[in-house]
């Protein structure tokens, strides 16, 4: 009887660490499509005022594991799927290395943790596996161990719903699969054609440029254009690749995949991976297209794919997929999921702009942290990507990319911005620089 | 705090050039700024970042799969009979041939070349091995895969160093056919037949060569080169002849001298052609 319930209550785990955690609808192609330039990793990081204790913010770490067991997990491969199963070894904190979202399946340094602590200087950084968490999940994660980080040196923070007490109860929410809850039987959405994609010389290292902007300058050109803020950052970066398009001779449409946070959408939350896309294109073909068309196209487009109909038909279609090929084994499906990974995914995508929105948090807290830091991984086939976070009176964005040298997107994207009387303050890892 | 001239963007202090566009930041004697805290530790690479891409990851699960199901059908079919080692290594190597490209991480010529051969070579010998005590066939079948490689790979590993290639290459014609009279003992023809032969060939490609550098004629054509190879390989075939019959006359290779004779002389007739027209061409350009 009680295995009965556990099977068909897989989806929904309890809050204790657990054996067996199937993982979630869009979850499932990050494992098997893992490999040297794609790491499908994020980070989010945060810098604070004061210089960061590698013991305290260990001990941080093991307090919020034992409060989000579901983080206290490692990847285990079964006959059909891969799984997420309870991870026995201590975690730890390392000094973060030069290069954000570095690969985490095969750093054995971690004992088969699916994120890593990590920290320099002022900085705490923690890059997750995409398979583990979203952008949504791993800010609540982070911030959880920034406040009890800062509780373990004696500062009070104050309950905020962003932020979760290591001395609460573990809650049913948190582990949800929401994508199962959701699914309706529905008509799948149109397919996607092929994009434009950047070319050049691959490093092996990634390499990003790292900006700050100011939030009430890019809200007051946000403003003029009668479009959000991401919407701006969409369609400035659409621009310059159609611009950079036109130099190479090219004709393919420049497609942005932007990441959906489905919380605030659907009032549902969970701390594993709950979001979708939406593409915004823009075809060449068509004609030259000014900075103001771009921006009307684009908000248009996000808006039909906000709209919960057809999310859920998006839904429909993963889940779909993902029962279709429930009964064939792991080891037959993991060479096809990476080659359809390119077919069905990176090809479809010129860049990838995520934004993790602006990050609320108590107080007392805000007074000790000066920037939050959003990474995406670039990988082979869109080998730039870019994403965004705010906090206080700054948006940080953040360029990750492959070319070692060619940076004239990041150019044009943040030229384009201070021709628009934002305020732009750059730094990069790049050599030379 | 300073700011790039072209981008328009503020810098980190301390910043020596703009990170998007390079250009160098001046600042006036006495305003010099500390740099700030550094970004980063050590600039170390991972053993975790280096590995196999997604697409050749694919292939090598794809051909791992497809390597275990034809060995599993295949010996179950026919593993009673001794004769299953046969299809069964064939499948191996058909694998390992595919693999190579795929998982040589930064993949050449010469490197997927190189390992392809010593493959093959392994094969044969193993083959060989199976079916007799007696190794002379697939030594030979090694030794002949050796030259292609001695041919092949110099000239591409030492482009800055002709000589040595060239002359690697010669060595390596020469061990070859030691190799060849060792395994045939009582022929022993080298000396005799297939060094005078190389020998010829060798002093008939100079010629070519001593032809192309000096553009005696005009510069050399496709045409050249086609008629020059095939009458440089029939004349050294034909000189073979010669040389086996010590210098006393030929046997069966009149048609190819003929032949290789005929290819020269056409040669030296399209090429003087050429000449008169082009110095024909040229003077009527100056009149005109």
């Amino acid at each position: 009887m009680e295995r009965k319930l556990k099977h068909s209550s897989k989806h929904r785990i309890p809050a204790e660490a657990a054996d067996y955690i199937a993982l979630d609808n869009s979850s499932i192609i990050y494992p098997p499509t893992e490999a040297k330039f794609n790491s499908n990793v994020f980070r989010i990081s945060a810098e604070l005022k004061e210089t960061v204790k590698p013991r305290v913010l260990e001990s941080a770490l093991c307090d919020v594991l034992d409060r989000l067991p579901y983080f206290r997990t490692r990847l285990r491969e079964g006959f059909f799927w891969y799984y997420l199963a309870s991870n026995p070894a201590k975690p730890h904190v390392f000094e973060d290395g030069p290069r954000p979202c570095a690969r985490i399946l095969h750093d054995r340094s971690l004992d088969g943790y699916l994120f890593r602590v990590s920290y320099f200087a002022n900085r705490v950084a923690v890059d997750f596996f995409h398979a583990l968490t979203d952008g949504g999940g791993g800010k609540t994660f982070l911030l959880s161990l920034l406040a009890r980080y800062f509780e373990l040196q004696g500062y009070v923070i104050d309950a905020d719903p962003g932020i979760i007490q290591c001395r609460s109860k573990p809650q049913k929410w948190e582990t949800e699969d929401l994508f199962h809850k959701l699914y309706r039987k529905l008509p799948f959405p149109d397919p996607i054609r092929g994009s434009y994609h950047l070319k050049g010389v691959l490093a092996d290292n990634t390499h990003f440029i790292s900006a700050e902007l100011g939030l009430e300058s890019l809200k007051a050109a946000s403003h003029r254009f009668g479009c959000t803020i991401n919407e701006l950052f969409a369609s400035v970066l659409v621009k310059v690749l159609l611009e950079r398009e036109e130099k190479e001779r090219r004709r393919s449409p420049v497609q942005i995949s932007v990441p959906m946070g489905l919380r605030p959408i659907y009032k549902l939350d969970t701390l594993r991976n709950f979001s979708l896309f939406a593409v915004v294109s823009i075809d060449p073909r068509l004609g030259p297209y000014t900075l103001e068309e771009i921006i009307r196209t684009v908000h248009l487009q996000m808006q039909i794919q906000l709209d919960t109909k057809e999310l859920d038909r998006m839904v429909s279609r993963n889940v779909t997929g993902e029962r279709l090929v429930g009964a064939v084994p792991n080891f037959i499906k993991k060479p096809f999921f990476k080659i359809l990974t390119d077919r069905l995914g990176d090809n479809q995508y010129t860049a990838t702009l995520s934004n993790l929105g602006s990050i609320r948090i108590p107080a007392g807290m805000a007074a000790l942290i000066e920037r939050f830091d959003f990474f995406l991984a670039p990988n082979k086939k869109n080998i730039l990507e870019c994403a965004a976070a705010g906090f206080n009176d700054k948006v940080t964005f953040n360029f990750n990319s492959y070319l070692s040298s060619d940076v004239s997107v990041e150019r044009g994207f943040f030229c384009a911005l201070v021709q628009m009387g934002v305020p732009v303050k750059v730094c990069s890892n790049r050599g030379g620089f | 705090m300073a700011y790039c001239v072209k981008c328009g963007v503020k810098l980190q202090d301390g910043a020596k050039v703009c990170p998007l566009c390079g250009t160098k930041v001046v600042l006036p004697e006495g305003m010099q700024e500390k740099p700030e805290k550094p970004l980063f530790s050590k600039d170390t690479v991972h053993s975790y970042e280096r590995g196999l891409d997604r697409t050749r990851k694919a292939l090598f699960e794809i051909a791992a799969i497809i390597t275990v199901v034809a060995e599993v059908v295949v010996g179950f079919s026919i593993l009673p009979d001794p004769d299953a080692f046969l299809p069964m290594i064939g499948i191996l190597y058909a694998a390992v041939v595919f693999l190579i490209p795929v998982l040589v991480e930064k993949p050449s010529y010469v490197t997927i070349g190189s390992l392809e051969m010593v493959a093959t070579a392994i094969l044969l010998v193993l083959v060989n091995l199976y079916l007799s005590s007696d190794l002379t066939w697939s030594l030979v079948a090694s030794g002949s895969l050796a030259l292609i490689w001695v041919l092949s790979v110099p000239p591409i590993l030492l482009k800055k160093h002709t000589w040595i290639a060239i002359l690697i290459q010669i060595v390596g014609v020469c061990g070859f056919l030691f190799l060849i009279d060792g395994l045939y003992p009582p022929f022993g023809w080298t000396l005799k037949v297939g060094l005078p032969t190389f020998a010829f060939m060798l002093a008939m490609v100079g010629l070519f060569l001593i032809r192309l550098r000096l553009k005696i004629f005009t510069k050399a054509s496709v045409v050249d080169y086609v008629f020059s190879g095939f009458s440089i390989i029939c004349l050294s075939i034909g000189f073979g002849d010669l040389a086996f019959h010590q210098f006393n006359g030929i046997s069966w290779s009149e048609p190819l001298w003929i032949c290789g004779i005929t290819l020269f002389v056409l040669e030296l007739l399209i090429a003087g052609v050429r000449k008169i027209r082009t110095f024909f061409n040229a003077r009527n350009g100056r009149q005109g």
